[in-house]
């Protein structure tokens, strides 16, 4: 019994910490032999049927964290690699790579526009599988040029490309409303649904004129080529279908009541051609689906909340409250005419159902939604939509009317 | 688990070895167990039994007029006060009784005399008993045996040199008293005898070790202490058989419920208030002649992360310190391991610029970072130690030499990343936030282990370690109370005074476990009030004032 008990005891303290050395310390990988990719981009390869992948990776050793002389050097690499699939290539990328490239940290997916536009469908599933890659990761699709050359766009004030685009991406979304973020989640999830078609951000190559700095101090290279993350990019299906530019995408932001931020101009009075800056400090949006005679009809309601930021001409509200009233009819005014830019773009040139008015209905009328969804794409190009937007200017800055400027008397 | 199985044999291993030892001790050398009537032979026995140790002195002082009955005075020299001697005994002795003639008076009235008259000592006792003698001459008292008389007397004229009451060095307040226990059994009886000042505070004494004979005593309150718990230390006491007895620590581990956990599950303090806060709560204190650290037992893991100024701060501060100390517990625990975890296996849980960070300080470091991590906490244990034992002038050029050569050089060489030196400093910082010394090496002992989980097993790992020591800690009792009470088993009432401290005005129950015998602490409704306006006796705006 006794020697039993010792027995099962020795084998125990024998096994245990075999059993911790065997394990090789499984899946164990030292922080400083990982690539962190931080982008990454899918494009056709130059070799018919195989698709590149390009990826941005993180060079810990050139920030500058206290070692000296590692500021020169840029602190990311980006490298290429091609397969017949996008796992091939992304496993491919490790002939290259020393160290093991890893797509946890990675914040961008960038679509080139050539392989956007002939259907990301099969790009789209590693994304979805892969246990590495985060659904936070932002769907990007590069405009006019192959997602290679946006994945490594340097920005100022950011030395890494992917936290500067996505500094550039949040304040556009914030405090313009003029961009578009969409997560690979939202993505892939709308993608599904029936009566919805996906957008993603934009991205483009900008070229700063070369500049000649005369103090000739500046150390680092001068960004000459830089990235804009404005405007979206529609989708139809898994088919990139075109581009909104700045306003379109703040009409749809407001029509999806996603508008954080942002500026309108209006004319301050409707004679002269003195401006108001408005600040957008709360939106909100409702969209209702109707059938009226079996004909679906839309109506979005839009809320604006704004501050008066600015004007220039000289102005009291407590003199004049028509003036107010007037302006806040003209912020609507700016209001619908941002939503219906972009509802004329993807009714009359995409086709394509960006606002998921299909997806209100089919919420609303299951029963006749059955019926539209075959033919969907017509019936959304003659859909009647009513925009009704109601505004409020709630403040005005630090102070009620504007300066007064006297005028002096001229000789 | 593996540690259950692990103590139950070691427990078979020592428990073996317990053969009876031959005892040493009692009554060296004595072939005689009461003393004799002639003076002379009890005068040897006592030369013999002390070996002619140059510090014994034995007097002999005449009683009555000449030759009158030869008394001898003995004691041992350093442990009394000799003016106390010659003043309360030899005087009254040798020039009191000059004009007796105890020759003309039985031994019994000699013996009455000396007891009752002539010796100016509150103590005196009488015994037969050759080895009581033999102990209490040993233990400082002073013996007066006469001739002719089969009994001796002997009395308390202890006085030796001590170390004065002083602010206690592992346990510092900046609000509270800064009394500390000294190395002295009366002293450190008579602080917490000062702090309840009421008869049911029992102080039972017990005589442990056979040759030390080290006194250990037993102080809780009656009526407020569990009887069994009393009855219990009393037996686990008086078990003991050991030959000597050097400091509390050493019985801990007699008295300890669970020998082979790394947790103490005995608290030991320096401070009176403490132990008196503890005796309030319905636990008991074991005090130890010779070392100024009492032992309070039963206690709970909680309190091993309170300190005394919890109960003296305001409540709000006591509280928020309460957690920041709960914090440092697991930061001290986990925090090395956590690092590895994440920073070999998880480098998904990061932020990027901190991931980045971390990776670009990690560059060039030529060792794995649980090889890294090991090898800096165990430097940060050499440095420790060696400011622990090393003469105090030699404090700052360790610090300079270990803190600042070794730690800033090996950063420079590139041996170690800067971030893990944070780790193990933060780390080190926050187990020296326990306020009870014994769980913070606990705690520092348990995160070697940790660090070599995560190190192979990842979070995993972590958990892993982390849940056995959850476990063990759940399974370990105190005297019968369950440690992790009033966390598990929950007991609603007496989470007043865990992660928070209430006010005191709130806490108006004791410890449930401890405090049974007699539950309620304090009449209800004490929270301080305005006075009511009806009250109010100044006359004057009555309006105004009521719409308190």
């Amino acid at each position: 019994m006794r020697v039993r008990r010792y027995m099962s005891i020795s084998v125990l303290l024998a096994i245990v910490p075999v059993v911790l050395s065997m394990t090789g310390c499984w899946s164990r990988k030292e922080i400083e032999d990982i690539g962190f990719v931080l982008s990454i981009g899918v494009d056709h390869a130059a070799e018919e049927g195989e698709i590149m992948i390009t990826v941005h990776i993180a060079k810990p050793f050139a920030i500058s964290t206290g070692v000296a002389g590692a500021v020169d050097e840029k602190p990311f690499w980006q490298v290429s690699s091609t397969g017949h699939t996008v796992f091939e290539a992304w496993r491919n990328l490790r002939q290259q790579s020393p160290r093991r490239p890893l797509l946890h940290h990675s914040r961008f997916i960038v679509f080139g526009e050539e392989f956007a536009r002939g259907g990301i469908r099969e790009a789209i599933d590693f994304f979805s599988r892969e246990g590495e890659v985060r659904e936070t990761n932002t769907v990007v699709v590069a405009k006019g040029v192959k997602a290679s050359e946006v994945v490594w766009n340097e920005f100022e004030l950011e030395r890494m490309p992917a936290e500067g685009a996505l500094g550039i991406m949040k304040i556009a979304v914030q405090e313009l409303s003029t961009a578009v973020m969409v997560t690979l989640n939202d993505f892939l999830q709308i993608l599904e649904v029936e009566g919805h078609e996906a957008v993603a951000s934009r991205a483009e190559l900008v070229r700063r004129p070369s500049f000649e700095d005369p103090r000739g101090e500046l150390k680092r290279e001068t960004i000459s080529v830089s990235g804009r993350e404005t405007g979206a990019a529609a989708f139809k299906g898994d088919k990139l279908v075109g581009w909104l530019d700045k306003t379109q995408t703040r009409g749809l932001q407001w029509v999806k009541g996603k508008v954080r931020g942002g500026i309108i101009v209006i004319e301050q009075l409707e004679t002269e051609d003195k401006l108001a800056s408005i600040e957008i400090l709360r939106a909100s949006s409702a969209v209702i689906p109707k059938i009226v005679d079996g004909r679906p009809f839309v109506l979005i309601k839009v809320g604006a909340l704004g501050n008066l930021g600015e004007t220039q001409e000289y102005f009291d509200p407590m003199e004049s409250q028509e003036i107010w009233i007037s302006m806040e009819r003209r912020m609507a005014e700016m209001i619908k005419h941002e939503i219906q830019a972009a509802l004329d773009i993807a009714k009359y040139e995409f086709n394509s159902d960006i606002f998921g008015f299909g997806a209100e209905i089919y919420r609303k009328y299951p029963k006749e939604w059955m019926k539209l969804k075959d033919r969907w794409d017509e019936e959304f190009r003659k859909l009647d939509v009513e925009i009704e937007v109601e505004t409020s200017l709630r403040r005005s800055g630090l102070t009620r009317r504007s300066i007064q400027v006297v005028r002096k008397e001229e000789d | 688990m593996a540690l259950g199985i692990l103590s139950k044999a070691l427990k078979r291993l020592l428990s073996r070895q317990r053969k009876d030892s031959r005892a040493l001790g009692a009554c060296p050398s004595s072939p005689q167990t009461l003393l004799s009537r002639k003076l002379r032979e009890n005068e040897a026995f006592i030369r013999d039994a002390f070996g002619n140790s140059c510090d014994l002195i034995i007097r002999e002082v005449r009683f009555g007029i000449s030759p009158g009955i030869a008394v001898l005075v003995v004691h041992i020299d350093g442990m009394v006060d000799t003016a106390l001697v010659s003043e309360a005994i030899i005087k009254p002795i040798g020039v009191t009784s000059e004009l007796l003639e105890p020759e003309r008076l039985s031994s019994a009235q000699v013996q009455d005399m000396l007891k009752n008259r002539l010796i100016l000592l509150s103590d005196v006792k009488q015994v037969s008993d050759i080895a009581d003698l033999f102990h209490s001459i040993a233990g400082g008292k002073c013996g007066i045996i006469l001739d002719g008389s089969s009994v001796a007397f002997v009395c308390d004229v202890r006085g030796f040199e001590k170390r004065s009451v002083e602010e206690p060095m592992s346990e510092v307040v900046i609000r509270g008293p800064r009394e500390g226990f000294s190395e002295v059994l009366r002293i450190n009886t008579s602080l917490l005898r000062r702090r309840i000042k009421d008869p049911s505070f029992w102080i039972e004494e017990f005589t442990v070790g056979r040759v030390s004979r080290t006194q250990v005593a037993i102080a809780y309150i009656k009526g407020i202490a569990n009887d069994k718990v009393v009855q219990e230390a009393r037996d686990r006491i008086t078990r003991i058989d050991i030959d000597s007895i050097q400091e509390s620590g050493q019985l801990e581990e007699y008295l300890e419920d669970a020998p082979f956990s790394p947790f103490p599950t005995i608290l030991r303090t320096e401070r009176p208030d403490r132990v008196t806060g503890a005796l309030f709560e319905g636990r008991i204190a074991i005090l130890t002649d010779g070392t100024p650290f009492v032992l309070i037992a039963p206690v709970t893991f909680l309190l091993f992360l309170t300190s005394p100024e919890d109960y003296y701060e305001r409540f709000f501060i006591a509280s928020a310190v309460r957690l920041l100390r709960y914090a440092s517990f697991f930061i001290a625990l986990l925090l090395p391991a956590l690092y590895v975890a994440v920073t070999t296996f998880h480098q998904e849980m990061l932020p990027t610029p901190l991931v980045l960070a971390i990776a670009a300080q990690r560059e060039g470091v030529p060792f794995p970072a649980i090889f890294e991590a090991l090898l800096m906490e165990l430097s940060f244990e050499i440095l420790r130690e060696a400011a622990v034992r090393l003469p105090k002038i030699y404090g700052p050029a360790i610090s300079i030499v270990g803190v600042l050569i070794l730690g800033e050089a090996a950063v420079r060489a590139g041996l170690v990343s800067s971030a893990m030196i944070i780790v193990v400093a933060l780390t080190a910082i926050a187990s020296f936030v326990t306020p009870i010394f014994s769980l913070s090496i606990a705690v520092r002992l348990l995160r070697f282990p940790i660090i070599l989980l995560a190190g192979t097993l990842g979070l995993f790992g972590v958990v892993f370690g982390f849940s056995v020591v959850a476990i063990h800690l759940s399974s370990l009792r105190s005297f019968g109370v369950p440690f992790l009470e009033p966390i598990a088993p929950v007991v609603a009432s007496d989470l007043k005074d865990t992660l928070i401290r209430l006010p005191w005005w709130a806490m108006d129950t004791r410890p449930e476990f401890t405090g049974k015998s007699d539950l309620r602490r304090q009449s209800r409704g004490l929270m301080p009030r305005a006075p009511k306006p009806q009250e109010n006796k100044i006359s004057g705006s009555p309006g105004k004032r009521g719409s308190t």
